[in-house]
């Protein structure tokens, strides 16, 4: 196996475990008060992750069961349902910070000539 | 016909498929990373913009592929050709190089994710928890 066929695994990799912090990041954030949109979001993440990495693990799995797999494991839609379910959780995310944001007040921000304006 | 029309002809096409374009993921990192900064505006918070950085490094890095997917890696191909000489490719299994590129850029689009995720975690931890809240009277 050559450098880069270990560097794409690792990074497939790593992609999948950040994107599952992320769901979990955002379970965390509704928990925390932040706007219910997100806890969608993140189950959406979750579940995205999960069907992403199912051949994944089916194929790790493989070594130690001697079993036909199941039709849907090796599925080549379960990249597409969970690009579906991943773009949701996108969406998701931007509605949660929008809506989270609105209801925070505005913070007063320096302008040109404020200093000239409190002497 | 012009080359944008093109583009969006084809972008539309594959709206159509049942394959997800990669202007959607696009367009929904932009969106989030807007979200993020619109929130940070609000609430004054560093965590913020580290996971809107991270989500910026992804859709920068998906960027080849976006122009590939619109208006052909034909066209990214004669990019990466002018771009880098023969020698970075050499040992490479593709031929097209434009292909090689993306797939070069999707190895380092994991880091923006880690701190996309990073970012919201620690704004999570700079909110009050409901059960923490004081009971109005």
């Amino acid at each position: 196996m050559s450098f880069l066929d270990i560097l794409g695994n690792f990074s497939w990799g790593a992609h999948c475990l950040a994107l599952g912090l992320g769901g979990v990041a955002c379970l965390r954030l509704w928990k925390r008060g932040a706007d219910k949109a997100f806890a969608v979001s993140a189950w959406l993440a979750l579940a995205g992750v999960a069907v992403l990495s199912l051949p994944w693990m089916a194929g790790w799995v493989m070594a130690y069961i001697q079993m036909p797999l199941p039709w849907w494991i090796l599925s080549r839609h379960s990249t597409n349902i969970s690009a579906i379910l991943l773009f949701g959780h996108f969406v998701l995310c931007a509605a949660g910070a929008l809506r989270t944001a609105s209801r925070l007040p505005v913070r007063p921000r320096a302008t040109v000539g404020a200093a000239e304006v409190e002497e | 016909m012009e080359r944008w029309l093109l583009a969006a002809r084809r972008g539309l096409r594959q709206a159509a498929s049942m394959y997800l374009p990669e202007w959607a993921w696009f367009l929904a990192g932009v969106a989030c990373m807007a979200g993020l900064v619109a929130w940070h505006r609000r609430a004054n918070s560093r965590h913020l913009v580290m996971a809107a950085g991270g989500l910026g490094w992804s859709s920068l890095v998906g960027l080849p592929q976006l122009y590939g997917d619109l208006f052909g890696y034909e066209e990214l191909s004669r990019f990466a050709d002018k771009l880098f000489d023969d020698a970075t490719w050499a040992g490479a299994t593709w031929n097209d190089t434009g292909e090689l590129l993306v797939y070069q850029c999707s190895l380092i689009a994991w880091p923006g994710m880690a701190f996309f995720a990073l970012g919201l975690w620690r704004q999570g931890s700079s909110l009050v928890p409901k059960t923490a809240q004081p009971v109005e009277s």
